[in-house]
C-alpha cells in the first residue's frame, strides 16, 4: 500500500515537475522535410538548435526530427545554401526551403593588385572558370585559344603552325600602328612577361579579361590594350589530391584549296602557250609523267595525319597552414604539315604558407622547355607546282628541281629532308615569391610584397649543307657527292641566341574592411619592373678547306668566313605608383576611384611620366528596399571612366640611330678591297610618349528567376590620342622616308552582350545556353592635324581603320566595250574599272579610286550549349564572324585571276575569260595588273569550333579502384565551317598559299586519386 | 610575435630603398647602337659616309635586288627603246613598263626613283656637315672628300632635273621635320647641279686615287650633260650653255683620250 502510494506520489510529483518545467521551458517535437527551391529534398542539411550543440542531419528524403525547447530557433545550414532560421513555437511538421547561396555575387573577381567581390565590382570583365568547365575537354597549346568564342570583345588571329599562339585584340583597334596591340598578361597577381605557351592550361583555374577603364587603371601605361588575369590552381583542404590528365588527338587540315588537277592544268597551259599539244611546253621529265598518266598530288606530298599528345600530372593539397600545388606536363604536337613538330615540357611548383596569424608567404617556380626543331616545307610551292612535275630521281631519292628546267621549281620537301637543319629551343624559368603581413594593431590593414624573376633563353641553330645545292644543268648527274662537294664554299650555318631577363617587384598596402553597412578597400602600390634583352647572331660559311660539313652548326669555328652578324641589347624599365579606393554602402552604392602615375624608360626624354586616373560607379538596384520585383534577383547598373596608356615604343625608339661598319651592310669596293659605309638608319623624336586612351564604359547586369537567366550588356566609347606611328616624311631633309610621330586620334565604340540561361534544370537533365555578341566600330578622327587623309597608308579621316582603297572593278572588258578600250588601252578579257570621278574621257586615273570596304568585321556572335544527362555531358560551341555594310571584306584576287606573272604556275580551279566563252566575272588567262585589281570577298563565317562529349564516372564506382574521380571525353575542334562568300582558303587564314587551320579529334581522360 | 616585430620594419625599409633613383632608373643608355651624335667624331667617318653614296650610285644602275635602290630599271632604260620587257606568255606583247597602257601614278617605281636620288643628296649633305665638324690632318684631304660629296649632289640633281623637272633645292642635312618644300624651276635645278659639279671638278684629282672612286673626268662628263640640259631648257638664252658643254667635254677627253680628233 505504501509502496504504491509512494510510486503514485513520485509519478505525480514527476509529472508536476515536468509540467512545471515545461511550463517554463516546454519542449516541442518538430519534424519535417528540407527541400531546395525546386522542391527536391536536401540530404545532409544540418538542423541545429541555435547556440547549442544539439542537432540532427536530414536523411535521404530530406526528413528530420528534433526535440527542442519551445520558442527556440532552429538553424538550417548546408554548404552552398543560405542558412535559414526558423522559430518553433509548438510541436508539428514543418517544411523548410533553403535558397541556393548566390555564389555569383560572392564570387571573387581578380582586379589589379588585389581581389574584390563581384557585387562590388564596377567594371567590365569576362571570366572563364576552367575547372569543371566543358571547354577544357580538348587539346590546345595554350589557354588563350580556349577563350575564342567564349569571351566577348576579344578578336583572335590564328595560324596553322604547331607552336603558334593566337594574337588577340581587345575591344577594337585603337592604334593606327596595329602591331602594338597585345594585351598585358598578369599571372597570379604579378605581371607575366613570358610566353603564353609556357603555361600549361591544366594548371589554370580561371582566366579573366579586363576591359574597361577602371579595371585597367591599375596598370596605367601598359593597360590600354586590355589585361588578361590568370589564376592558377591551389591545393584544396583535405587529403592530398593526385590528378592525371591526358589527351590524344588526330590532326588533319580543315580545308584544302581547290587547285586545278592534272588535266585541268594541261588545259590552262595549252591556252597559255597557244597550242593543243602539251609536248610543246612540257619538259622531258613532265612528259614522262604525262605519258604514264601519273600526276602528283603536291598537297598530299607535304601533309600527313598529325598527332598530338598531352600528359599532365599534378599533386596538390592543403592543411591549415600550408597549401601546395606541384605539376608537370608534357606536350607533343605533330602537325599535319610534314616537318612541323613542337614539344614542350613544363613543371610548376607553388606553395603558400601561413607562418603565423599575421604573416603568410608564398613561392612559385615554373620551368618550361620548348622545342620546335626542323624545317617546314614550302607550302606555297605545294599549291602552285604543276601536277606533272617529277619529285623523285630515278633511284628513288628526292629531286630538287622538279621540272628539270627552272630553278624556281624547287621541291617543297627538299629543304626539310635534304641538307638543311634547324634547331629551335627555348627555355624559360620563372621564380617568384611573396610575403604578406597583416598588421596586428590595425584590423584590415595588410602589406604585401611580391617579386618575380623570369629568364627566357632562346637558341636557334641552323645549317645548310653542301648537299642542299644541285647544279641544275647537269640533270641527274648533279646529285652525286662529287658534284655537290663543289658547293662546300656555299655551305653556311648560324647560331642566334637571345636571352631575356625580367623582374617585377610590387609593394602593395591594402586596407580592406567591412564595418556595418560600409565596405571599404583602399590600396597603395609602388611597383618597378625591368626587361633586358641580350641577343647575338654569329655565322660561319665556306667549308671547302674542311672537305665536309659533318659537324653542322657545331663546326662553325671551322668555317673560312666567320662573322658576328648582329649584337643587340635593350633595357626597358618601368615605374608605377597607384592609389585606389573602393567603397560600397549597403551593397547598393559602389564607387571606385584610382590614380596611377607611370614612368617608363622607352618614352622620349620630354615625356617620361604620365598620370592615369579612373572613376567608376555602380548601383545595385535590386538591393534597394523599394525594389520588390520577385523575378529579378540582381540588377546592377554601372558606369566608369578612365585614362589608360599604351606603351607602343621599343627601347631606344626615340633616338636617331646609324648603320655603321660591316653589320650596316653598306659595302663598296675600291682597289679590290671592301670599304664599309655608314648612314642614318632611323630618325628619332624626343616628343614620343605613350598613347593615351580615355574610355567610358557603361553596363547593366541582371539575374532573373533566381539566377536562371543572367544577362550582361556593356557599351563603351573610347578615344585614343597621341598615337605613335610611322608617318611618311619628305625624303629631302635627311634621306629617311618615315619617322615616328605622335599625333592622331582614333575613336572606338562598341557593344558587348552576354546571355547565360539555364533552360532546364532538373535532377537528371540540365541544359545551359550561353550566347555572346560583340560589335566594335572605330573611326579615325585626326591624323596629322591638318585635316588631310593619308592615302598611301589607307588612312581616311572620318572613316574606320582598315579601309581598303582602290579602283572599283565593275566587270570584265568585253569585245563590245570599244570606248573603254580606246580610252584606257585595255584588251578584251581585262578587268574593267569603274569611272568613279565621272571623267568625260573615260580614262581610269588615280582619282577614280574610292573606299571599297573595310577589313574589320561587322560583329561577332557565338553560342555555347551544354547538355547534361546524369553523368554524361555534351557541349558545343558555334562561333561566327559576320560582314555586311562594307565590313568584313578582304582582298582575294586569285579567286578570279588566273595569272600571277609566272608562266608555269597552277592556280585555283575557276574558269577564265576567252573570246569563245566570255565571262563577266573572271578575267582572261593572261591578265595580271596587281597595282590596280582589288577583288574583295566577304570573309564572314560560322564555324563549329568545338563539340565534346564527356562522361564522369560514378564516384562510388571509381572509389572501388582507389580513385576519387574519373572522367573521359571525346571532342572535335574546328569540325566544319560555312563561309558563303570566301573562296580558296579558311576565312581566318585568308591565303591559299599558307597552311590552313588544323581540325582535331581528341580523346582524353582525367583521373583523380 | 618577435619575428613580426622585426620583419615589418625590415620590409618597409626594403620598400624605401627601391623608391630612390626613379630618374636614373628610367634613363636610356643604348649599348649596341650608334646614334647621330657618336657617328662623326673622326675624319675617316666622313669617308665612310661617302662609301654609302658610292654604293647608292652603283645600285642605281645595277641589279634590281639591291637593298639600297630597289628599282634601278628606270635609269637603266626600261620603258624606252633600249630595254624591252616582254610578257612571259607568248604573243601577249609588251609587259611591265614596256607596256605604256599600264603606266599610272600609283606605281611605286616613280616614288622610289625620287627617294633614291634624294637619298644620294642626303648622303652628300651629311658628309658635308660631318666634314665641317671633324678634325682634318691636312686640308687637301678635306678638299678631296668635300669634292666627292659635291659630285654626288650634282649628279643627283642632274638626274632629278631630267626626270622630274623642277625639284626642291636641299643643300643641308636636317633631322627636324619640314613640310614646306617648294619646287624650284627646272632651270634652277640644272643650275644647282652645275654649281655642284663645277666645285667637284675643281677639287677632285685628275685621276681617281683608288679604283672605283671619282676623278675630274667623271665630274666634267656630267657637267657637259648638265650644260646641255640647261641649254635645251632655256633655249640657250644665255648663249654659252652649249659652248660650256663643249669645254667640259673637252676636258674629259683630254684626261681620257680615246678620240684624237674632233669630227
Amino acid at each position: 500500500m505504501n509502496k504504491a502510494f509512494y510510486r503514485f506520489v513520485t509519478a505525480v510529483l514527476a509529472a508536476a515537475l515536468t509540467v512545471a518545467a515545461s511550463a517554463q521551458n516546454q519542449s516541442v517535437k518538430v519534424n519535417g522535410t528540407v527541400t531546395d527551391a525546386n522542391n527536391e529534398p536536401l540530404i545532409g542539411v544540418g538542423v541545429m538548435l541555435e547556440n547549442s550543440t544539439t542537432g540532427v542531419v536530414t536523411g535521404i528524403d530530406g526528413d528530420f526530427s528534433i526535440e527542442v525547447p519551445a520558442n527556440s530557433t532552429l538553424v538550417f545550414s548546408s554548404i552552398g545554401y543560405l542558412t535559414k532560421k526558423v522559430v518553433v513555437e509548438q510541436s508539428g511538421t514543418i517544411t523548410v526551403t533553403l535558397e541556393e547561396d548566390n555564389q555569383l555575387l560572392e564570387e571573387s573577381v581578380v582586379i589589379g593588385y588585389g581581389t574584390t567581390t563581384r557585387k562590388n565590382f564596377t567594371g567590365s570583365v569576362s571570366s572563364v572558370k576552367m575547372e569543371d568547365s566543358p571547354i577544357i575537354n580538348t587539346t590546345v597549346n595554350n589557354a588563350f585559344s580556349l577563350l575564342d568564342g567564349v569571351v566577348t570583345g576579344v578578336n583572335f588571329r590564328k595560324s596553322g603552325e604547331a607552336s603558334s599562339s593566337p594574337s588577340m585584340l581587345v575591344r577594337g583597334q585603337k592604334s593606327i600602328a596595329s602591331s602594338s596591340s597585345n594585351p598585358l598578361i598578369v599571372l597570379d597577381g604579378v605581371i607575366y612577361t613570358g610566353s603564353m605557351n609556357d603555361i600549361d592550361p591544366s594548371t589554370i583555374e580561371s582566366l579573366s579579361v579586363l576591359k574597361d577603364a577602371t579595371s585597367l587603371a591599375a596598370y596605367g601605361s601598359q593597360a590600354a590594350n586590355g589585361v588578361i588575369m590568370i589564376t592558377t590552381k591551389k591545393g584544396v583542404r583535405g587529403k592530398p589530391v593526385i590528378s592525371f590528365n591526358t589527351s590524344l588527338a588526330l590532326v588533319t587540315p580543315n580545308f584544302r584549296p581547290d587547285m586545278r588537277d592534272g588535266s585541268e592544268y594541261i588545259e590552262l597551259m595549252n591556252t597559255r602557250r597557244r597550242t593543243s599539244d602539251p609536248s610543246d611546253w612540257m619538259s622531258s621529265l613532265q612528259m614522262e609523267r604525262y605519258k604514264a598518266n601519273d600526276p602528283v598530288d603536291w598537297y598530299k606530298f607535304i601533309t600527313r595525319k598529325g598527332f598530338n599528345q598531352n600528359y599532365s600530372l599534378s599533386f596538390s593539397g592543403a592543411t591549415d597552414v600550408v597549401d601546395y600545388y606541384v605539376s608537370a606536363s608534357y606536350l607533343n604536337n605533330r602537325n599535319f604539315i610534314k616537318g612541323d613538330e613542337y614539344d614542350r615540357l613544363t613543371t610548376t611548383a607553388r606553395v603558400n604558407v601561413k607562418i603565423n596569424q599575421y604573416i603568410s608567404a608564398g613561392a612559385n617556380f615554373n620551368q618550361s622547355y620548348n622545342r620546335n626543331d626542323g624545317i617546314r616545307p614550302d607550302y606555297s610551292a605545294a599549291v602552285t607546282l604543276s601536277p606533272w612535275n617529277e619529285p623523285y630521281l630515278s633511284d628513288g631519292r628526292l629531286r630538287k628541281y622538279v621540272d628539270g628546267v627552272e630553278i624556281t621549281s624547287t621541291n617543297p620537301m627538299w629543304n626539310p629532308l635534304n641538307g638543311q637543319e634547324r634547331e629551335n629551343r627555348r627555355k624559360s624559368s620563372v621564380s617568384g615569391g611573396n610575403i604578406e603581413i597583416k598588421f596586428p594593431w590595425v584590423k584590415g590593414l595588410s602589406y604585401k610584397i611580391t617579386g618575380s624573376y623570369t629568364e627566357n633563353t632562346s637558341t636557334v641553330r641552323s645549317f645548310t649543307h653542301e648537299t642542299n645545292f644541285v647544279n641544275i644543268s647537269l640533270g641527274e648527274a648533279g646529285y652525286t657527292t662529287a658534284e655537290q662537294d663543289k658547293y662546300l664554299t656555299d655551305a653556311t650555318g648560324s647560331i642566334s641566341e637571345s636571352k631575356t631577363r625580367s623582374w617585377v617587384i610590387d609593394n602593395i598596402l591594402t586596407y580592406n574592411r567591412e564595418i556595418g553597412d560600409h565596405y571599404i578597400n583602399a590600396t597603395l602600390v609602388y611597383t618597378r619592373d625591368s626587361q633586358e634583352v641580350d641577343a647575338y647572331t654569329t655565322s660561319g660559311s665556306d667549308f671547302s678547306a674542311v672537305g665536309n660539313t659533318n659537324l653542322g652548326f657545331h663546326g662553325l669555328n671551322l668555317a673560312a668566313v666567320q662573322k658576328y652578324n648582329s649584337m643587340s641589347y635593350s633595357l626597358h624599365n618601368d615605374i608605377g605608383y597607384l592609389a585606389r579606393a573602393i567603397y560600397a554602402y549597403r551593397n547598393t552604392y559602389h564607387i571606385n576611384l584610382s590614380v596611377r602615375r607611370d614612368g617608363s624608360s622607352v618614352f622620349g626624354a620630354k615625356h617620361k611620366w604620365g598620370i592615369f586616373p579612373a572613376v567608376g560607379f555602380a548601383w545595385t538596384l535590386s538591393n534597394e528596399p523599394f525594389f520588390k520585383v520577385e523575378a529579378i534577383n540582381n540588377l546592377k547598373f554601372k558606369a566608369s571612366w578612365g585614362l589608360n596608356g599604351n606603351q607602343s615604343l621599343s627601347p631606344y625608339g626615340t633616338l636617331s640611330t646609324m648603320n655603321v661598319g660591316k653589320s650596316g651592310g653598306i659595302s663598296s669596293f675600291f682597289d679590290e678591297s671592301v670599304a664599309w659605309g655608314q648612314s642614318v638608319a632611323a630618325l628619332g623624336n624626343a616628343d614620343l610618349g605613350w598613347e593615351s586612351t580615355a574610355s567610358f564604359n557603361y553596363g547593366v547586369e541582371a539575374d532573373f528567376l533566381k539566377d536562371r537567366l543572367h544577362i550582361e550588356i556593356n557599351g563603351y566609347k573610347s578615344k585614343t590620342t597621341d598615337q605613335i606611328f610611322s608617318r611618311n616624311i619628305p625624303v629631302m631633309g635627311s634621306g629617311i622616308t618615315s619617322q615616328r610621330a605622335t599625333m592622331g586620334r582614333v575613336d572606338n565604340w562598341g557593344i558587348e552582350a552576354d546571355l547565360r540561361s539555364i533552360n532546364i534544370n532538373s535532377r537528371n537533365f540540365t541544359w545551359t545556353t550561353n550566347m555572346t555578341f560583340s560589335m566594335n566600330r572605330n573611326k579615325l578622327v585626326d591624323l596629322y592635324g591638318n585635316g588631310e587623309d593619308d592615302i598611301a597608308n589607307s588612312l581616311f579621316l572620318g572613316k574606320s581603320l582598315g579601309a581598303i582603297y582602290g579602283y572599283k572593278w565593275i566587270g570584265i572588258v568585253q569585245e563590245t566595250d570599244t570606248d573603254y578600250m580606246a580610252a584606257n588601252g585595255a584588251k578584251p578579257g581585262d578587268v574593267k574599272y569603274g569611272n568613279i570621278d565621272g571623267s568625260e574621257d573615260g580614262k581610269i586615273t588615280e582619282s577614280d579610286r574610292t573606299i571599297l570596304g573595310y577589313n574589320k568585321d561587322n560583329f561577332r556572335l557565338s553560342m555555347q550549349n551544354t547538355f547534361r544527362y546524369k553523368s554524361l555531358q555534351l557541349y558545343f560551341l558555334l562561333n561566327g564572324t559576320f560582314g555586311g555594310h562594307g565590313y568584313g571584306l578582304a582582298q582575294n584576287n586569285m579567286a578570279y585571276q588566273t595569272y600571277e606573272g609566272y608562266a608555269n604556275r597552277n592556280t585555283l580551279d575557276h574558269p577564265f575569260w576567252t573570246a569563245e566563252k566570255p565571262s563577266n566575272k573572271y578575267p582572261s588567262y593572261a591578265f595580271s595588273d596587281n597595282t590596280r585589281f582589288t577583288a574583295l570577298q566577304s570573309y564572314g563565317f560560322v564555324r563549329l569550333q568545338e563539340a565534346n562529349l564527356s562522361y564522369s564516372f560514378n564516384k562510388d564506382l571509381v572509389s572501388k579502384i582507389g580513385l576519387s574521380a574519373m572522367r573521359v571525353f571525346v571532342s572535335g575542334s574546328n569540325l566544319f565551317f560555312i563561309a558563303p562568300h570566301w573562296v580558296g582558303s579558311d576565312p581566318e587564314v585568308r591565303s591559299y598559299s599558307s597552311a590552313q587551320l588544323p581540325r582535331t579529334v581528341t580523346v582524353g581522360a582525367s583521373i583523380t586519386f | 610575435m618577435k619575428t613580426t616585430k622585426y620583419l615589418i620594419p625590415a620590409v618597409l625599409c626594403l620598400m624605401g630603398i627601391s623608391a630612390c633613383n626613379d630618374e636614373d632608373f628610367l634613363e636610356e643608355k643604348p649599348k649596341t647602337l650608334y646614334t647621330t651624335t657618336t657617328a662623326f667624331e673622326k675624319s675617316s667617318q666622313v669617308e665612310s659616309q661617302l662609301v654609302t653614296a658610292y654604293r647608292k650610285i652603283f645600285s642605281l644602275h645595277g641589279y634590281a635586288n639591291e637593298s639600297l635602290a630597289p628599282s634601278p630599271a628606270l635609269l637603266g632604260g626600261v620603258g624606252s627603246d633600249v630595254f624591252d620587257i616582254f610578257h612571259s606568255l607568248v604573243g601577249e606583247g609588251a609587259a611591265g613598263w614596256s607596256n605604256y597602257a599600264l603606266w599610272n601614278s600609283s606605281d611605286s617605281r616613280f616614288s622610289t626613283l625620287w627617294d633614291d636620288l634624294y637619298q644620294l643628296v642626303s648622303y652628300a649633305n651629311l658628309a658635308l656637315l660631318g666634314a665641317e665638324n671633324v678634325e682634318w690632318n691636312d686640308e687637301s684631304e678635306k678638299t678631296y672628300q668635300t669634292a666627292q660629296a659635291k659630285f654626288f649632289r650634282g649628279y643627283a640633281y642632274l638626274r632629278l632635273a631630267e626626270c622630274f623637272g623642277g625639284v626642291p633645292i636641299v643643300d643641308e642635312f636636317t633631322e627636324t621635320l619640314r613640310l614646306d618644300y617648294e619646287r624650284a624651276t627646272r632651270e634652277e635645278s640644272y643650275k644647282f647641279a652645275i654649281e655642284n659639279l663645277e666645285a667637284a671638278a675643281e677639287g677632285l684629282p685628275d685621276y681617281p686615287r683608288n679604283d672605283g672612286k671619282v676623278g675630274k673626268g667623271a665630274a666634267y662628263h656630267f657637267l657637259a650633260e648638265a650644260y646641255l640640259g640647261l641649254g635645251v631648257e632655256t633655249s640657250n638664252s644665255s648663249g654659252d650653255c652649249y659652248s660650256k658643254a663643249v669645254q667640259a667635254a673637252e676636258k674629259t677627253i683630254a684626261l681620257h683620250p680615246l678620240m684624237t680628233k674632233r669630227f
